[in-house]
């Protein structure tokens, strides 16, 4: 039977999600999605610096992509809402990513706002995956206000600081039937499949590819971490042990008795 | 008369359309999305859009994020 991922009713081709922020430059793009084999992209909306207005970045995304707008620079729900209505309208399609947040020193999401936010763009026909908080009961909360996912984060945006939260995934992954998606503070491949092999459902990774050396072959290796974490967890890892269990029967030793 | 475009005031002439102000700014076009009261104004429309006072104006753009 295939192993497949299915959010908000598509089926979805690579469980890397990519965040495109913090790349030296978005001509990179192309080649770190390719290495990547990511098909879910996150952009984000701000106002244009009329004296200094950019490009557009969009171009540089593939056909095929799935874009999700992130809600970022929203406090409270409202403004949450509001972009998210913007960003659609704007053609970046009905997915979103909402991103709460008004702490400013670790980037911790508003799991409370973040619920209204969902009540509100879940009716408004959006496909919502909240970025929040690894707390259970938030979480199904989130699933009952008609979240199509959820991402509980690692560690804080951008720390590079692994899997913190794990004990707190692995009860959302026990305990939600949605995907489960770790975003945030991924910083190594090994870190990716670490979340992969306890059941995550995918990963969201950013800064840990952005900022590398080589942002191409840093994408390749999480690419490859995040099948092979799938692969681990599907297989059905074996126990754990305390003492050694040795590999070969302790009989027929060639040496003198 | 005033309206606020990204946040600021800006004076513009009674009876401008968003392609006006847009047109003021020499923006490549491709760039921007333009927001007129939290609506969204499509490119075609933005020579038919005018503007009244104290109208909120935002020009937002696609970035990078994560």
């Amino acid at each position: 039977m295939a192993d497949k991922l299915i959010i908000g009713g598509r089926e979805i081709d690579s469980r890397l999600f990519l965040g495109t922020g913090k790349f030296a430059d978005y001509r990179l793009l192309p080649e770190v999605i390719k290495a990547a084999r990511s098909q879910v992209v996150t952009v984000a909306l701000r106002r244009v610096d009329f004296d200094t207005p950019g490009e557009n970045m969009l171009k540089y995304l593939p056909e095929g992509t799935i874009l999700m707008p992130n809600t970022s620079g929203a406090r409270n729900a409202a403004e949450a809402i509001r972009i998210a209505r913007i960003a659609r309208e704007a053609g970046c399609g009905n997915w979103v990513k909402i991103e709460v947040i008004s702490d400013q020193k670790y980037l911790m999401p508003d799991n409370f706002e973040t619920l209204k936010a969902i009540e509100v763009l879940a009716k408004d026909g959006f496909v919502v995956l909240p970025y929040m908080s690894p707390d259970l009961m938030a979480a199904k909360r989130m699933v009952e206000a008609g979240a199509a996912a959820i991402m509980p984060l690692g560690s804080p945006i951008g720390s590079n600081r692994g899997l913190k939260t794990r004990e707190l995934v692995q009860i959302l992954v026990s305990e939600i039937d949605l995907p489960v998606i770790v975003d945030a503070g991924l910083g190594k491949p090994s870190e990716a499949a670490e979340a992969m092999e306890l059941g995550a459902a995918a990963v969201l990774v950013n800064t840990a590819i952005a900022t590398a050396e080589n942002p191409v072959l840093m994408a390749e290796a999480f690419g490859q971490a995040v099948e092979a974490g799938r692969k681990a967890y599907l297989a059905g890892p074996g126990a754990t042990k305390q003492t050694a269990e040795a590999s070969s029967p302790l009989t027929g030793f060639l040496r003198d008795s | 008369m005033q309206i606020r475009l990204n946040g600021a005031i800006e004076e513009v002439p009674e009876n401008a359309t968003v392609r006006d102000v847009m047109k003021g700014k020499k923006l490549p076009e491709e760039t921007a999305v333009v927001a007129l009261n939290d609506e969204v104004i499509k490119r075609d429309a933005w020579q038919s859009v005018r503007l009244r006072a104290d109208d909120r104006m935002e020009v937002i753009r696609i970035i990078g994020g994560g």
